[in-house]
This record gives structure tokens, sequence and C-alpha cells, in this order.
């Protein structure tokens, strides 16, 4: 429970960091989904009801500051953390190359289910460019901080068990 | 027999889970897909809770850019010359402070004098967050219903329209811009008089649709806001038309419009709080 509250923490904090300092990046700079790292990090190595509840949670708040197909990021990084679920026990999980290769295939995956959802539900339609000019580049820089960032996460999962003094 | 269904469940558990919650959230997609300005109170919360950070991050994210402009300064005047590093140091220092000043001051002058020209009461409001998400253009202001701004409103800058206000709890608000891809401006030529739809398609350009092919559009002319809609003031600046797509059929022709607004360098912007039909001369 104080793990998962840790974590929630982490979450609101990813999202004020991705709402200001990563927006403040030039706009031609692709700039990484911290919260997709934190689902993923939920489908390596926690519970499937607490990561489910925490990437959902994920979604929810990017939801919430996010534009107006309300749900879309729930859904996705729902989709990502049982996605992780059913691959994390066929792979090495506590290797960075490993995480870093997960996390940049997952972010293509997201970026193609929310392709699929906003052309299901909006009428404007053609979301398929994006895939070369957004999801790719932001996959690739989500993928090369990605293994980086997870330690962070490991980290404050920890510090209500005496943080990493007791790993 | 409850003991076989338990088993069931903890068999399947993690689909049970997946089938849940992936149905919530679709559940949630198409609740609100329909009311897109509904807020409800959990989202209301969250944006309650987080703007504080929000507003903090981004004044200390502001105040550590400028550290760590003066410190490169500082680093490049040691190369030049060690003995006057401390003098032109605080020369530049000081010189970068009046700039910032001036610039501040200016655009400040700028916000006023246009405040001055929109003959509709206004609210100054600070811009503390950017959409997180790659897909939507959204920003969240650090005023909401407690200081009179409600949904639907309009949001200006000086150098033309920003977008609406999509959602507002008591101290915050969030902006769909007009280059978001579910953002429509009705709009007219400024010097042909055409009409057309103005839409957003998700980066950072926007779209004339449904102006008629006979209409007189070149690249280069002003696009404004027809007042049509009765959402925001006629005349106020959208962008210019950088290239026109008319092709051989069809009844109508399609522009590309890059905004008169730098969506990436917004500080300041107003809210228009009062809504009733009025007209802006730029």
């Amino acid at each position: 429970m104080k793990k998962n509250l840790s974590l929630m923490g982490l979450i609101f904090l990813s999202l004020v960091v991705q709402t200001t300092v990563l927006a403040q990046l030039p706009h031609q700079l692709a700039k990484p989904d911290l919260l997709l790292i934190l689902t993923v990090y939920f489908g390596l190595f926690s519970s499937p009801l607490g990561g489910a509840m925490l990437a959902f949670l994920s979604g929810y708040l990017m939801d919430v500051f996010s534009g107006s197909i309300f749900g879309i990021q729930a859904f996705s990084k729902t989709a990502i953390f049982f996605s992780t679920i059913l691959i994390r026990d066929r792979f090495y999980i506590k290797s960075p190359l490993f995480q870093g290769a997960i996390i940049f295939s997952l972010s293509i995956l997201e970026g193609l289910i929310i392709i699929s959802v906003l052309g299901l539900v909006s009428p404007i339609g053609n979301f398929l460019p994006s895939f070369f000019t957004f999801i790719i580049p932001k996959s690739l820089i989500t993928g090369l901080i990605g293994p980086f960032f997870i330690p962070v996460i490991r980290y404050v999962s920890l510090i209500p068990r005496g943080g990493a003094i007791k790993q | 027999m409850v003991e076989k269904e338990l088993s069931i469940f903890k068999r399947y558990r993690i689909l049970f889970l997946a089938v849940i919650f992936l149905t919530t959230a679709l559940l949630s997609i198409s609740s609100r897909i329909n009311n897109v300005e509904r807020l409800a109170f959990i989202d209301w919360l969250f944006l309650e809770i987080t703007m504080p950070l929000q507003k903090a991050v981004m004044y200390s994210t502001e105040a550590l850019g400028e550290l760590i402009d003066s410190y490169v300064l500082l680093v490049n005047l040691k190369r030049e010359n060690v003995g006057l590093k401390k003098l032109v140091a605080e020369l530049r220092e000081e010189n970068n402070s009046l700039k910032e000043r001036a610039i501040a001051s200016e655009r400040l002058q700028n916000l006023l004098r246009f405040s001055k020209k929109i003959p509709t009461p206004m609210v100054p409001v600070q811009v503390i967050g950017i959409d997180p998400s790659t897909w939507f253009r959204t920003i969240v202001i650090d005023k909401g219903t407690k200081h009179g701004v409600n949904r639907g409103m309009p949001v200006v800058s000086p150098e033309g329209i920003v977008g609406h206000v999509l959602q507002a709890s008591p101290h915050c608000a969030k902006v769909l811009l007009i280059t978001d891809f579910n953002s429509s401006v009705d709009a007219i030529i400024q010097r042909s008089r055409a009409k057309g739809l103005v839409e957003g398609n998700g980066e950072n350009i926007c779209r004339l649709k449904y102006a008629p092919r006979t209409h007189d559009i070149q690249p280069g002319d002003r696009v404004v806001t027809s007042g049509l809609g009765g959402r925001y003031p006629k005349g106020l600046m959208i962008g210019r038309i950088s290239k026109i797509k008319k092709r051989s059929y069809g009844l109508f022709q399609q522009a590309e419009i890059i905004p008169s607004v730098n969506f990436a360098k917004l500080e300041e912007v107003f809210v228009v709080t009062d809504t009733h039909p009025m007209e802006f001369s730029p």
C-alpha cells in the first residue's frame, strides 16, 4: 500500500514535469513520455491489480491534462500495462538493454493504439502520417531515457521500506 | 462450487482484470465523446491538486533557465579574459537583467494596448501547463471560475486568437488551442472577404476548409475571425495563408494557415469574459 502511494506520488510528479519542464522544450524536439515508462515499470515489476490501477491512473491523469477525447490515454496505458504483463516472464527484465527495447516497442504500440482509437472516434480521420512524425521520435527518446528512469522509480518504490539501503 | 469459481478467477485473473480496466477506459471514452466540455468532480480535483505544483515547477524552471544562462555566460567570459571576468560578468548580468525588464515591459505594454483595443472585459491569465500528450493541443491557465473564467470563453493574445476554454475548475482552466484537431473557427480572408472554416491539425499549423473554390485566396493573405458562431470576436487575427490546395474538381478549396500566435512561447493570454457579439479592429 505504502509502495503504491509513493508510486502515485511519482506519477503526479512525472505528470507535472511532463506538463511544465518537458513541455517547454522546443516544439521540434521529441519529448519522452515519463508516464509510459512508469506504466512499463508497473507491468514489469508490480502485481497485476496494483499495477493495473496505477497504469489506469497514469492514463487518466494524462487525460485530465490533455486534449478533448477523454479516456484515450487511460485506455492506451492500461493496454500497455497488460501487454507488458504478458511478455515479462519471457525475458530477463532487469537488463537495461531489454528495458530500453521494450519501452521503445511499447511506445510504438501505444501510438498505434491511439491512432486506431482516434481513427474510430474522430471524424477527421487519417492520423497515419503521425506515425513517422510523432511516434517514432517519441518512442526513440522514451526508449533511451527509460533505462535511466527505471532505477529512479525502483528507488522511489522502495522508500517506504527504507529506500536503496535495503535493496 | 465457490472454490471452483475462485480457482477459475485465479487462473484467469489477468484476463479478468484486463477486461475490467479496458472496459472502464472504453466506457469513459464513450461517455465523454459527445460531451467534451464536462468536467467530472474527480478531474476537477486532480486539476486543483496539481495546479500549485505546476505553477511552482514552471516558475522554478524559468529561474533555473536564467541561472544556467548566467553560468554559461560566465564560462565564456573566463576564457576571454580572467582579469576582467568579474567586471564583464556584472555588466552583462546587469545588461541582461535590463534587457529582460525591457522585453517584459514591452510585452506587458503590448498586452495593455491590446486589452484597451478590445471593447469587452477580459481577464489576464498566465499559462502554467502544456498538454503532456503528443496528440492534443491544450494549455492550462492559472485562473478559473472564481475569477470569472468559464467554459466556452475565447482566449486571445495580442498576436491573435489562442483558443477557447474547454473546462474550468475554481482556480484553473484548460484551453483548447486552435491548432488542436478538434478545434474549428469560422473565418474570413481579410482582403477578399472569402469565407471558410479554420480547423487545427494537431501540429503547429491550421487548415482553411470549406472555402468555395471560386473565392479569391492567395498565399500571404491574412485570415481573421468572422464573428459568426458567436464564440470569437470579429476581426481577430488567426494567421496567414501559406499554401493553397485547389483540385481541378470539387466545390471547395483548402489552404494551410500559419497561425499568428507562437504557441510554443505563450506566457500571458487573455480570456474574454463577455461573449456578446462584438467587433475587434486590428
